[in-house]
């Protein structure tokens, strides 16, 4: 018997397709990182105005460029110049028994708070339950039509410049003390450092991976390891812009192979302690966990088409995947009512406009 | 004027052209003189599922392919024929809609895939109980006989 086998050439892989589609459906509606950022900068604004307040930096997911939906706040911190005389004892590098944080945020808790109600007047500013940062909320939802309400709240830190070195101190107010942090160098090495072809491609490769772990944590499981742990590894990793569905699983798999064999070193000198896992994972864990993910989007990469490509990461993109194929499956069924052959088409995936009634009356057609 | 064997390969490369050219992967048997039978896979829209397509075709009678979708039928808009290979094939389009409409040799394998998935989106919805959402020839649609494909939420027909 004769067979004769023909394969496309030249287009996409499926596993790219459904990557950029889960890309997507995990962006940031642009209106709601304005709006987020707005605040953010406010805030930035605000602190900038405190006598003390030395250089305002933004930080976190939304300045690295790796944020996801649903974004619920933005991060950032005011470094404040020790020479003003209120703030010469606190640090642990200040001359006799350093000042724990506590009061040092109140301080500028209170600033914050009393500012920040000009103009958005429920606003409130709390360290209540807060690790390390203020916790500025707006409490003024705002309404975007596609997107629903949405009210992001701002996570703002201030950190004591370090006396030598580029990092700062930033508070731990659980223990009343300082920790080591560079957020402004994390910011630089994600934002500045490498092209910018490179720059966007580990950011865009970064989502993936943080909605990939998070999503372990948000099944009642536990995330393996924290955003930054995966930026820190980013930063190591990508030197080469690949396609996404490649990178992704070069990634995790360096990312799995790493974490087995020690924990991250932060890239900043201030910082000497390793990044820790969170508590309860051990490295093992993590690099299994990690290991299993560049399986899935290894299967993946490995399938003729979308929808196998789909199937195959579905076991870490579910709900994405579960959206993705709802919300096709709408469109369709719009495009098949109006009898809009180009929306049709489009739904199928084929070039020419689609038309045409089923019938059948019990014979042959 | 050509030969038959000319004017047959002539024939099938219409039939294929547009497949080729829309880069549709299909794997093609001779099943015997101047048949064939043409594999190729349709991704179901809104779900999981990938569904088998076979197409029986030959260009001794050209204009009347059929399309056979292997798996579970919903036989809403399924043939029924006493010749096993016509049993059960799919329903693709109306003979009275206009000619933009309808299947043509040129469109050939690439507009089957099309149809077939189309109408492969249709059973899967009509499963959930919904309706057909691809227009109907405008005549009655009631459940075949034997149809088994969604036994629980058939709604949509009398």
């Amino acid at each position: 018997m004769d067979s004769v086998a023909e394969r496309p050439s030249g287009s996409k892989a499926p596993a790219e397709i459904v990557i950029e589609e889960i890309l997507d459906e995990i962006a940031v509606p642009k209106d709601v990182l304005q709006e987020a950022k707005k605040r953010r900068n406010l805030v930035l604004e605000i602190a900038g105005q405190h006598p003390a307040g030395r250089k305002g930096f933004p930080s976190g997911s939304v300045a690295h460029g790796t944020e996801n939906k649903p974004l619920e706040d933005a991060d950032c911190g005011e470094m404040i110049d020790r020479r003003f005389e209120e703030f010469r004892a606190y640090g642990p590098d200040a001359s006799g028994v350093g000042k724990g944080p506590t009061a040092f945020v109140e301080s500028f808790r209170a600033f914050i708070e009393s500012r920040i109600r000009q103009t958005y007047p429920k606003a409130t500013a709390t360290t209540l339950g807060q690790k390390r940062s203020i916790k500025v909320e707006f409490n003024e939802p705002v309404d975007f039509d596609e997107w629903g309400e949405v009210d992001p709240y701002v996570d703002f830190i201030v950190g004591l410049s370090m006396a030598e070195g580029s990092g700062i101190w930033i508070p731990n107010l659980e223990t009343d003390s300082w920790d080591p942090g560079d957020p402004m160098l994390h910011t630089s090495l994600m934002t500045e450092r490498d092209s910018r072809a490179l720059r966007i491609f580990r950011a865009r490769v970064l989502r993936l991976a943080k909605r990939a772990v998070k999503r372990d944590a948000a099944g009642g499981g536990v995330a393996v390891m924290c955003s930054w742990n995966l930026s820190a590894f980013a930063l190591e990793f990508f030197d080469e812009v690949t396609s996404l569905s490649i990178g992704l699983e070069g990634f995790l798999a360096y990312a799995s192979e790493q974490i087995a064999a020690h924990l991250t070193e932060d890239p900043s000198d201030a910082i000497t302690d390793p990044i820790r896992l969170p508590e309860g994972v051990s490295q093992e864990q993590a690099s299994a966990r990690l290991a299993e993910m560049s399986a899935a989007v290894g299967r993946a990469n490995e399938q003729y088409s979308p929808q196998a490509a789909r199937n195959e990461l579905e076991a870490i993109f579910g709900p994405e995947i579960k959206e993705i194929n709802e919300r096709a499956a709408s469109r369709m069924k719009r495009a098949l009512g109006r009898e809009d052959a180009a929306g049709i088409a489009a739904g199928i995936g084929s070039a020419y406009p689609q038309g045409g009634s089923s019938w059948s009356d019990g014979i042959v057609c | 004027m050509g030969s038959f064997a000319e004017d047959a390969e002539r024939v099938q490369a219409r039939f294929e052209a547009q497949a080729l050219e829309a880069s549709l992967e299909f794997v093609r048997r001779e099943r015997g003189f101047r048949e064939y039978l043409y594999d190729f896979a349709v991704e179901v829209i809104g779900t999981h599922e990938i569904r088998k397509i076979q197409v029986y075709w030959s260009p001794s009678r050209p204009e009347d392919p059929v399309t056979r979708m292997p798996g579970v039928a919903c036989r809403r808009h399924r043939n029924q024929s006493p010749d096993p290979i016509r049993d059960l094939s799919l329903c693709l389009w109306y003979p009275s809609d206009p000619l933009k409409d309808r299947w043509t040799l040129d469109g050939g394998l690439r507009q089957l895939r099309d149809l077939a998935a189309t109408h492969a989106f249709c059973e899967s919805r009509c499963r959930l109980g919904e309706p057909w959402h691809k227009r109907e020839a405008p005549r009655p649609h009631p459940r075949p006989q034997g149809c088994r494909g969604c036994p629980e939420n058939w709604r949509s027909c009398p």
